[in-house]
């Protein structure tokens, strides 16, 4: 079995939850930059969360698989495709995720998983040091990939009736979503997870915990607004706006810094970091998104504009508990579907 | 003892040393305290990561504290080995080297000497995987880091940056001044410590060829 490379996508690599204990080494924790995405994607083909998937950033590949298989696209949506939502495609397909739209990052979760070696515990891909993923690298035309050995055809859900949506010539429509009811009621355009979908992708402000730096600055990092900066990558949002002029002199010692940590440069443009973030930074930190709002954060354009809020740290604790409860529920429900 | 959170899922405490910072680092990683993700040692401090889902945050500022509390004594060296880096310095492997000296107002034998007679501490590692400060560089070789970095430093490159020395694992952009290139290497995800270099390691370098 086999997904073959037609055209590679922007920048396209193999990611999974990434390495949680590299940093004593220097290692960014890495995987995903959207972890709630690739988790529910994984969970929606029958993976463990921690699978590795394909991570398609901006303009994602075309994909041909050479068998029938399960997949879902989470995150940023493909055009064609229904996303957060399981699909099956038939041998030969067509998988086109060219067009990528409300979002950044887009994971396509295969069942069984991507098979690659495993390196320091974690299938993610470090592209700065060639790690891990296939070959440390992004995907290039004419790569192969294949899920996981243990991956078989008579997986959860792959019983019954399936096949591509009558009517409907292009090859992406062919994806059909899996017939079996999955536990919220799909809505147009937005996939059966629309209820969580608004909470977690929604528009109001960016909640933040003050950084150690937080009372250093001219301005206040609440007032006013920020634009995305298309310079931003998987190691950090780059913003733009009135610069943010720090009020003392002082260089600071290197210190540890964390995927979310809002860094400040001297040229005043705030850095939200991500998933690819060098583990120490000698910059000063105003502020850090709160864990359960840092996927927004990641999906956010080139062009758009975004404001931040400051929350408690007991309020934030209390968001990312009820978020953990919420995601565990999901995870139950979508595993008691595909059975 | 101020626990400054970094976020929502991460808090770092100041210790007295760096050698005090590694034990409680050490320490939190062995006793495997459920919802303690990890723990970081860089610098005189200690950075904890936590889950708070799972652990509730003052547990895990009790704990810490307690942990910081017990270990008030310098605690005794594990193992006083130095890890010995060969080094050859200056020509094209070292194309500061002229600058450090004339700084420090000394010839270049002088401070490739000082630069050996050194044995240094791992202070932190972080900036690139395998990338280790070194500190205890004498204040005669401390060189500010040039005013223009380099886009490119070769992997292997050993430096001078204010008030550490170090060598780069990797080729990438870096600001510090370049004295010397070793054939070490800093980090090989294959080997059983995929990093050379940890916290409170000591470090010597010894030229070579």
């Amino acid at each position: 079995m086999s997904i073959d490379v037609l055209h590679p996508g922007a920048f396209t690599t193999i990611q999974d939850l990434g390495r949680p204990r590299g940093r004593s080494m220097g290692l960014p924790v890495g995987g995903a930059a959207d972890s709630l995405a690739l988790r529910v994607a994984n969970w929606l083909v029958g993976n463990d969360e921690n699978a590795a998937a394909i991570e398609c950033r901006l303009i994602g590949p075309q994909l041909r698989f050479t068998h029938e298989t399960m997949v879902a696209i989470c995150g940023a949506r493909a055009r064609g495709f229904p996303h957060w939502q399981s699909l099956v495609g038939k041998a030969g397909e067509l998988l086109d995720l060219s067009h990528l739209v409300d979002g950044v990052y887009a994971y396509l979760a295969v069942a069984g998983g991507i098979d690659v070696p495993a390196v320091l515990d974690s299938r993610s891909t470090d592209t700065r040091i060639a790690l891990g993923g296939l070959h440390g690298r992004a995907l290039q035309k004419g790569d192969h990939l294949s899920p996981s050995p243990s991956y078989s055809g008579e997986r959860a859900g792959m019983r019954g009736e399936r096949g591509a949506v009558a009517g409907a010539p292009e090859a992406s429509k062919r994806f059909a979503p899996h017939p079996s009811p999955l536990p919220f009621e799909y809505k147009r355009e937005r996939g059966p997870y629309r209820v969580h979908f608004e909470s977690w992708y929604g528009g109001s402000p960016i909640r933040v915990i003050r950084g150690e730096q937080w009372d250093e600055f001219s301005r206040s990092l609440v007032d006013g607004t920020f634009d995305v900066s298309s310079k931003s990558d998987r190691m950090g949002v780059r913003l733009s706006g009135v610069p943010l002029l720090r009020t003392q002199p002082s260089e600071l010692p290197s210190g540890p810094v964390t995927p979310g940590t809002i860094q400040v440069p001297p040229d005043g443009n705030p850095i939200v970091l991500l998933a690819d973030a060098q583990t120490l930074g000698g910059y000063p930190k105003i502020a850090h998104v709160i864990s359960v709002d840092l996927p927004r954060v990641s999906q956010i354009r080139a062009g758009a504009t975004i404001q931040f809020t400051e929350v408690s740290l007991d309020e934030a604790h209390d968001l990312h508990r009820r978020r953990t409860k919420e995601l565990a529920m999901l995870k139950y429900a979508i595993r008691e579907k595909l059975q | 003892m101020r626990i400054i959170p970094l976020g929502d899922s991460a808090v770092t405490i100041q210790l007295s040393s760096p050698d005090r910072a590694r034990a409680v680092a050490g320490a939190l990683k062995t006793q495997q305290l459920p919802g303690v993700i990890d723990a970081l040692a860089a610098f005189a401090g200690v950075t904890v990561y936590y889950d708070s889902a799972e652990l509730k945050y003052c547990h895990l500022c009790d704990w810490i504290k307690k942990l910081a509390h017990a270990m008030s004594e310098e605690p005794a060296l594990e193992d006083s080995r130095s890890v010995e880096i060969p080094v050859r310095y200056g020509g094209d492997a070292g194309p500061d080297l002229a600058d450090v000296s004339r700084a420090a107002g000394l010839s270049v034998a002088e401070v490739i000497a000082l630069h050996q007679a050194t044995e240094y501490v791992v202070l932190a590692v972080g900036f690139m995987p395998g990338f280790a400060y070194l500190g205890g560089l004498p204040d005669v070789l401390q060189t500010p880091r040039r005013r223009t970095p380099r886009t490119i430093v070769p992997a292997g490159s050993v430096g001078i940056g204010g008030m550490y020395t170090g060598v780069y694992p990797f080729a990438s952009p870096g600001g510090w001044n370049l004295i010397g290139q070793t054939d070490a290497v800093l980090f090989d995800p294959n080997r059983s410590s995929a990093a050379l270099f940890q916290v409170g390691q000591r470090v010597r370098f010894v030229a070579r060829g």
